[in-house]
């Protein structure tokens, strides 16, 4: 685990000695006022010495396979380099202060986020004090006393130095574990460690809520064991192919303490020591009962709401066909009723006729469309690639009487390949573009259809400067048989534009409005891009 | 051509369920400029049987046009009319599709059964005696036409 040197000074400062864990320390290692002293006569007299030993160093361990193996990264090997130069340079520092524990300290935790062993450390250490003995004997000039002093203060202090560094590294290292154990224990997934048997070494908090055992009863039990029957044979299949070191993934059942089964997803592995060899069974797992029935319960209310949805729709299209013939029968007769008594009827007699066979035709008007507006779930064709462009020249071509009848003046953009059922999307167009030539204001009404990419869809707008829509009815024009005018004023039954909604809505897209009263509208949608036409 | 064709009556044969729309066509037909025999049979069986001139229909005449309603009981409009199309002796007689909508028409096409022509019953009574009339207009187009029916 390799930490950020935020994560390493907050570890450092949580693991360094305080002062008197230092105290103690140098009085264990026998390190007084006078040792110090000498040290600083040593560091003296070693002046300028210390980088020439500790490259030495360097060269030493770098004769070592497992070593160099470990440094070929260039710039990792040259940091360490500069490090074991570094730490080497201050051993005969002399105070010993705060300052000093707080490298051997650092030193530790740096070597062990390294992944370096501690005997590549010892190994310097004890290599580096080989070199120093040498000199120390030259220092000395032949008076063993002081050889003594200078070698007593050396060892304590290379003592004293190693068991910080060592402490630190060990610590760093426990550290780590922790977090790891604390990760394991605390995971939401139930844990196992089993032997190569499947026999449970240990269980985490997961396993032992989950499956309903004691975390001693859990040790000792057999994976096999916290399965369901019925799935013994397929752990038997996973058991041989993660102990020949592969890994496992799926869903099983497994059983409770209680005897109660459960669906699960598990994930099996091997975990390998340093030699490839798989020494343990690591089983996860976790309880996806509610998953399942989630799950399951969506795909049923999907399966029922899309039933409903085809019955509606089935019976939508049914009963306004049905309407239409009690509908033609009153309207019919009324009418044969006016023709053939016309001379026999007063001026009375024939309004209420109008009025009736004014209200049959209204009625056919709205079954029709209500039949349109079914029609486009169940008469749908498929979605598939096409030019929008071709839609938009049929819709134009089916609007040209009204077009030229209001002098309209219709432009467009480039029109991009869409994803769409052709005929509504012609549809769509003409009932947008029919629209604005509708409800243009006092001027020839000028209509813009736009094209945008945003992403993976085309927002393809139509745009137009008639009367417009005041925004408190934006989300009602949508809705079937709504109408923001009087008949009077501006003929229709309502229909248009939820069948544009319709439409966009079964090709997964959005439609919407943007207007303000007098100043025009557009009405913009989106449509899946289809790839590129292929020349 | 039409005074050819006042030599007799136009012969219609009208399937029809629907008491209501079977005096419309009568209503409309009594309007008409030409001649005609106006025949009805109130299902599809029975449709067949004039046809094949069966049973009590054993003198019936060949009809020249056949108004034939989608939705008839026994057999619908969409049998009979595969029932015609696929009998040489009934093939050449043109068939009127009449639905009570155009949705009607297209579940019609999806069974890829081509009828000579497809009228929707419109509400309104003037509107549909002038389909009645056009179906007239349209008879006496097929009549010029060489592959005569008449000539049987």
């Amino acid at each position: 685990m390799t930490a950020n040197p935020s994560e390493l000074d907050a570890l450092i400062e949580r693991i360094f000695p305080g002062q008197e864990e230092q105290a103690a320390r140098k009085e264990i290692f026998g390190l007084g006022e006078s040792e110090i002293a000498l040290i600083k006569e040593l560091k003296q007299k070693l002046a300028g010495r210390e980088p020439v030993l500790a490259e030495s160093l360097y060269d030493y361990l770098g004769k070592f396979q497992g070593i160099s193996a470990t440094f070929d990264d260039p710039a990792r090997m040259e940091s360490i380099r500069q490090q074991q130069r570094g730490y080497f340079s201050e051993f005969l520092t002399g105070d010993l202060d705060e300052e000093y524990v707080r490298k051997r300290v650092r030193a530790g935790v740096v070597q062990q986020s390294h992944q370096l062993r501690l005997r590549w450390f010892l190994g310097s250490f004890a290599f580096y004090l080989d070199r120093l003995l040498p000199e120390l004997l030259e220092l000395a000039e032949g008076d063993t006393q002081r050889l003594t002093d200078y070698y007593r203060v050396l060892t304590r202090l290379a003592m004293f130095d190693i068991a910080l560094t060592v402490s630190a590294f060990v610590h760093a290292d426990r550290e780590e574990l922790r977090v790891f154990s604390t990760v394991f224990e605390t995971n939401l997934e139930g844990v196992v460690i089993a032997d190569l048997h499947g026999v449970i070494l240990h269980g985490n908090k997961s396993v032992t809520a989950v499956m309903g055992y004691t975390p001693q009863e859990i040790i000792g039990l057999n994976l096999r064991e916290l399965h369901a029957e019925s799935a013994y044979d397929s752990y038997e299949a996973v058991l041989a192919g993660v102990q020949a070191g592969g890994q496992w993934q799926g869903e099983t059942r497994l059983k409770r303490h209680s005897g109660e089964e459960f669906p699960s997803w598990m994930n099996v592995t091997a975990a390998k020591d340093g030699k490839g060899v798989v020494t343990h069974i690591i089983v996860e797992f976790s309880d996806i009962t509610t998953f399942k029935q989630t799950q399951e319960a969506l795909v049923s209310r999907t399966d029922e709401l899309a039933r409903s949805n085809r019955e509606l729709e089935q019976f939508a299209y049914v009963a306004s066909h049905d309407l239409q013939e009690p509908l033609r029968m009153v309207a019919s007769y009324t009418q044969l009723l006016a023709r053939r008594y016309k001379d026999n009827l007063d001026e009375d007699a024939n309004e209420f006729i109008h009025y009736a066979v004014d209200g049959a035709m209204r009625m056919q008007a709205l079954i029709n469309d209500l039949l349109m507006i079914s029609r486009v779930g169940t008469r749908g064709k498929p979605l598939q690639p096409c030019e929008s462009g071709l839609s938009l020249e049929h819709a134009l071509m089916n609007l040209r009487l009204a077009i030229e009848e209001s002098g309209a003046a219709v432009t467009h953009d480039e029109m991009p390949r869409v994803v769409a059922d052709v005929s509504q999307l012609t549809q769509l167009l003409q009932n947008l573009i029919g629209n604005a030539l509708k409800f243009h204001g006092g001027e020839a009404p000028r209509i813009h259809v736009g094209a945008r990419r945003q992403g993976g869809e085309w927002i393809i707008s139509v745009k137009d400067n008639g009367i417009g829509i005041s925004p408190e009815f934006f989300d009602r024009i949508f809705v079937i048989f709504q109408r923001l005018h009087g008949k009077q004023e501006y003929p229709g039954t309502g229909i248009g534009l939820a069948v544009c909604k319709k439409i966009v809505e079964r090709h997964g897209g959005e439609i919407w409005v943007e207007s303000e009263p007098g100043q025009g509208a557009t009405f913009l949608f989106s449509l899946s891009a289809a790839p590129k036409a292929k020349e | 051509m039409e005074t050819k064709l006042m030599g007799r009556p136009v012969e219609f044969l009208l399937a029809e369920d629907n008491p209501g729309d079977v005096r419309l066509t009568k209503e409309a037909l009594r309007e008409s400029k030409i001649s005609n025999n106006l025949n009805v049979v109130p299902d599809g069986v029975e449709a067949m049987a004039f046809l094949r001139r069966e049973g009590k229909y054993a003198d019936a005449p060949r009809p020249d046009v056949i108004l034939l309603d989608l939705n008839l009981p026994k057999k619908d409009g969409r049998e009979v009319l595969a029932e015609v199309k696929a009998d040489p002796s009934l093939r050449l007689i043109p068939v009127v599709i009449i639905t009570s909508s155009e949705a009607e028409q297209d579940v019609l096409r999806t069974y890829e059964l081509y009828a000579n022509c497809y009228v929707t019953k419109p509400v309104d009574l003037e509107q549909f005696i002038k389909v009645i009339q056009s179906i007239e207009t349209f008879w006496l187009t097929i009549v010029t036409l060489p592959s005569s029916v008449t000539s049987d």
